[in-house]
């Protein structure tokens, strides 16, 4: 039984689309991740999820049952969240244990051993006793993230969604809050829905992954599959453009590609593509046809991809999907440019 | 002090022994210790490193743009053989349009109330000198040059008008527009999509052929410099602790840190299952421990790490490194 | 994170606001300097041994001396009683009169902020309607309607201060209700009420606290200048403005009479500036 879904969830702010039917499900144990850049909509289908933000069209299912407009508070308690921003996602000022000790006094949790609970939250982020007394302030942005991560776990929830969890923090942090994560999953069952735009990250915790371009699930597959032989060439985009410590060649970017419309010009030195999301060309990019949103970019682009939007469906028989019209050709067919000298 | 990869000619960018204090508890603290590193021209070298490492205070200073209560109290830089002192007029004046900078932010180190094309034309004609119709024609080719299309038209845009990527590149040529010798980089690409940042990064290693540039490049991201640089100098605690070819240093490191960075992060090549955090914390300036100030969390630490400050010596090829046991850190 | 920051604190102290409102010498001077003006006028108008009404008409107008330390005015009354007493109405009224504009003020701004639509447009178009008008005159014409005296006083401020709160409260919160950890707070399941209690207020309420220390000063000028009117505190009630018009035709010959009062007026608006500063300094959160 899946534990929390999101089912055609359309989300749309004024004139923008943000989400457009994407569907999603996380399962008590296990992690999934969710993969995009800025204006993918990755963060809204998350707030949607939480129960933050209500969709224009679709619903959110939990164990099977629809969640209703105003969650109660035993639907809230089962679904929490973790910020990305260490130092804007803690109450200034509020002592860590009081916060702590109020979320369990609201759900009725540990009553009459609050604070000895409190404790146990923050071992279990491996932070010690004293840090209840203090401030946020007095905390590094690991530490806050660590908090953050035990102030979802007072409430029991059955799945944590993390929104990039770890950007905002140095290299050498995330990797201690990242093993929380991992922890969280295996000691407590709990289902964790992690997102980001980093692939290692989600490589490191998740074994499904679901790629976002603007609005759309373009991409589900097992981690291994994804990262090994993606069917969607904006995924392959992505894979190629991650830097790497030890490149085997010299890493690429997608070029010889159309360009993007707004700055559809030949002759230019350094004419490489640029995946058309609202944020990167807000005032200049013409209204989407009906074709794939992909299109303009692609570098496998047919005049079928400028006509008809292809849906997110199975590649070959397995449960893994793409949203290509070329999803059962390897996308591995795209060769990486070498950077233009 | 040695002093890693002078260029032979002494052209390009030299900083030797920069030391830069703050204000602490009882006096001042040290945010930058007697940091060295040189960059020739057509050559990019990076600075990486945490928070705390003193890394940007290093390019601020470079620059001449470190914040008031900071102070730069000892070191030099040289810019094709001529000094650049740190405060007073001259500092400014000496480095207008031959050093430049690049930030993270874009949206902010560009005027939202300006065009594109008129912060660009305002370089090349007050800096660079540049009557009206060259200042005209070098906008629009220095736009074409970071790779924004239809110059013409992007040149009247607002910057809240661009992309993050095409803010990233219109600052780029903002900075270049004066044909500057070196160009300096504080985490450019941090800010960015992945995607674009692949092409920015590109772009900037392109640049730096083309127009010869010495360039330094500061990032936390390991990767990403080794994209980008040939050389590079971990900085921690306002140390540089190691120095070297960045490919060699990535395989294999001889400071611990830097070991210790590599093991910590996510990489998409790595066969590790889980990233490994380096244990403990960094030291806040002023509360430095004697010696080497990596030796608190280190492995290999012995007693002897602890007395007296590490000598940064030369171990092979072009390769400088701060510690007691280099030999014995393990490859990752 | 490329902040080029002057290193912060480590995993260091928890120490509350009230230890760092000891740190801001603005705020210790300012309390220091209204302490003493509270004790003066507490405790002072007993000590001297006169009652502020008391007439001495052998002895009008006259100056400074052992017996009288600032003179007594043109009905043999003496100054320095009239003064300290006078200021104790003053302050009176002035603490008094910004009550109700400030909690109602707040919770209203609170409440518009934090729920916006419908609510949120009538609260501000009756901000806008009441800032549009010049303060005084509204002033002055409510009090004419509701009569002169401290209850008019009382009720011309209810309905005309309250909007700077609202107005401050408000766009605070606006900023406050997109933040995570309200998120996070709505997510845990607390009620609207406990969210905008124990989240939202106590980090937007800091800047209205800072402006109760103007406003008390705003209002003990206005009540002087409705004394000065004739509006205001009625006689025989000593009262700052009362005494500054009543000394007004003596300006030339005993200037201390209209002085003394103002000055008094002074010293009291520096003091509740300074601790207004102070406070602004200690509530910003680190």
């Amino acid at each position: 039984m899946t534990t929390l879904a999101a089912d055609r969830i359309t989300v749309a702010f004024g004139e923008h689309v943000a989400v457009d039917d994407v569907s999603l499900a996380v399962d008590a144990g296990a992690a999934v991740g969710l993969v995009g850049e800025s204006g993918s909509g990755k963060t809204t289908v998350a707030r949607v999820l939480c129960g933050l933000l209500t969709p224009a069209s679709g619903v959110v299912l939990l164990d099977g049952q629809r969640l209703p407009r105003r969650r109660s508070v035993a639907q809230r308690r089962a679904v929490q969240m973790v910020f990305q921003d260490p130092f804007g996602s803690l109450n200034p000022r509020r002592r860590v244990g009081s916060m702590l000790t109020e979320l369990l006094h609201v759900h009725g949790l540990a009553s009459g051993a609050e604070r000895a609970r409190a404790l146990e939250l923050l071992e279990l982020v491996g932070l010690p006793g004293t840090a209840l007394d203090r401030y946020p302030a007095a905390f590094s942005g690991g530490q806050r993230q660590r908090i953050a991560i035990a102030r979802a776990l007072a409430a029991e929830p059955r799945i944590v969604i993390a929104d990039e969890p770890v950007s905002a923090l140095d290299v050498s942090v995330q990797a201690t809050v990242l093993r929380v994560f991992a922890q969280l999953r295996t000691e407590l069952d709990i289902g964790l829905l992690l997102i980001s735009h980093n692939l290692a990250v989600i490589r490191v915790l998740c074994e499904t992954v679901a790629v976002m371009y603007l609005g759309r699930l373009v991409e589900t597959a097992t981690t291994a599959e994804l990262f090994d032989d993606p069917r969607h060439p904006y995924t392959r985009a992505l894979l190629d453009a991650v830097p790497r410590l030890r490149p085997a060649a010299a890493p690429g970017v997608l070029a010889g590609a159309a360009v993007a419309p707004a700055d559809a010009r030949a002759g230019s030195p350094l004419a490489t593509a640029v995946p058309a999301t609202p944020a990167q060309e807000r005032s200049s990019t013409p209204p989407l046809t009906g074709g794939c949103p992909y299109a303009p970019v692609c570098p496998l682009v047919q005049q079928i991809c400028r006509e008809q939007a292809p849906a997110l469906e199975p590649v070959g028989t397995g449960p893994r999907r793409a949203a290509c019209h070329f999803r059962d050709e390897p996308a591995s067919r795209i060769r990486p440019a070498a950077v233009t000298s | 002090m040695t002093d890693p990869g002078s260029p032979a000619n002494g052209s390009g960018l030299q900083v030797q022994g920069l030391t830069v204090t703050v204000p602490a508890a009882g006096g001042r603290a040290e945010v930058v210790h007697d940091v060295s590193f040189a960059a020739a021209h057509g050559e990019a070298i990076g600075l990486v490193g945490e928070s705390g490492s003193g890394k940007s205070m290093t390019l601020r200073a470079t620059m001449a743009l470190l914040p008031r209560v900071a102070s730069a109290d000892a070191g030099t830089v040289v810019l094709d053989g001529q000094p650049l002192p740190f405060e007073g007029r001259r500092a400014r004046t000496l480095r207008r349009g031959r050093i430049a900078l690049v930030f993270q932010d874009a949206a902010s180190a560009l005027d939202p109330v300006r065009t594109v094309g008129s912060q660009i034309a305002e370089v090349a004609q007050h800096v660079a000198g540049l009557g009206r119709a060259d200042t005209r024609a070098r906008t629009l080719e220095l736009l074409e040059l970071v790779g924004i299309r239809d110059p013409a038209w992007r040149a009247r845009s607002y910057p809240h008008e661009l992309s993050g990527g095409m803010r990233q590149r219109a600052m780029l040529a903002v900075a270049l527009a004066a044909q500057p010798a070196a160009l300096l980089c504080d985490e450019p690409t941090t800010a960015l999509d992945v995607t674009v940042q692949a092409q920015v990064l590109a772009l900037i290693g392109e640049l730096r052929h083309r127009l010869s540039l010495a360039v330094v490049f500061v990032s936390h991201d390991l990767a990403v410099i080794r994209q980008v640089c040939e050389q590079v100098s971990v900085m921690y605690a306002g140390r540089i602790v190691e120095t070297g070819p960045t490919a060699a240093i990535l395989d294999r490191p001889r400071h611990p840190y830097t070991r210790g960075l590599l093991e910590a992060v996510v990489d998409l090549d790595s066969s590790r299952a889980m990233p490994e955090p380096i244990p403990g914390m960094v030291p806040e300036p002023g509360s430095l421990p004697p010696g080497c100030p990596f030796a608190p969390r280190c492995p290999l630490a012995g007693p002897e790490c602890s007395v007296a400050e590490i000598p940064f010596e030369p171990i092979g090829a072009e390769r400088w490194v701060a510690c007691l046991h280099h030999d014995l850190v393990p490859a990752p | 994170m490329t902040a080029v920051s002057v290193p912060a604190q480590a995993f260091g102290r928890g120490p509350s606001a009230w230890r760092r409102l000891g740190q801001s010498p603005a705020l210790v001077a300012g309390l220091i300097l209204l302490a003493a003006i509270v004790g003066a006028v507490l405790i002072g108008p007993l000590l001297t041994g006169y009652s502020p009404n008391q007439q001495d008409t052998a002895n009008i107008l006259a100056g400074p001396s052992g017996a009288h330390w600032l003179g007594t005015d043109q009905l043999g009354r003496d100054e320095l009683t009239r003064l300290l007493d006078a200021g104790r109405t003053d302050l009176r009224v002035g603490v008094l009169a910004v009550l109700f504009p400030f909690f109602f003020g707040t919770a209203i701004g609170t409440l518009a902020g934090y729920y916006g639509g419908l609510l949120d447009t009538v609260v501000m178009r009756i901000v806008d309607i009441l800032v549009a008008f010049p303060f005084y005159v509204l002033i002055i014409s409510l009090v004419f309607v509701v009569g002169p005296g401290t209850r008019g006083i009382y009720i011309a401020f209810a309905i005309v201060d309250w909007v700077v709160y609202a107005r401050t409260v408000r766009s605070t919160t606006l900023v406050v209700r997109e933040s995570d950890y309200v998120a996070a707070a709505k997510l845990g399941g607390l009620s609207d009420a406990r969210i905008l209690l124990r989240h939202v207020l106590p980090n937007t309420v800091s800047q209205a606290i800072v402006y109760i220390m103007s406003d008390v000063v705003l209002v003990i000028v206005a009540i002087v200048t409705l004394g000065y009117l004739g509006l205001g505190v009625q006689p025989p009630t000593p009262d700052w403005g009362t005494m500054i018009s009543e000394g007004q035709e003596f300006l030339t010959t005993h200037w201390t009479l209209s002085t003394i009062p103002g000055l008094a007026v002074a010293i009291t608006g520096l003091s509740l500036s300074l601790i207004g500063d102070g406070l602004a300094d200690a509530l910003r959160p680190r």
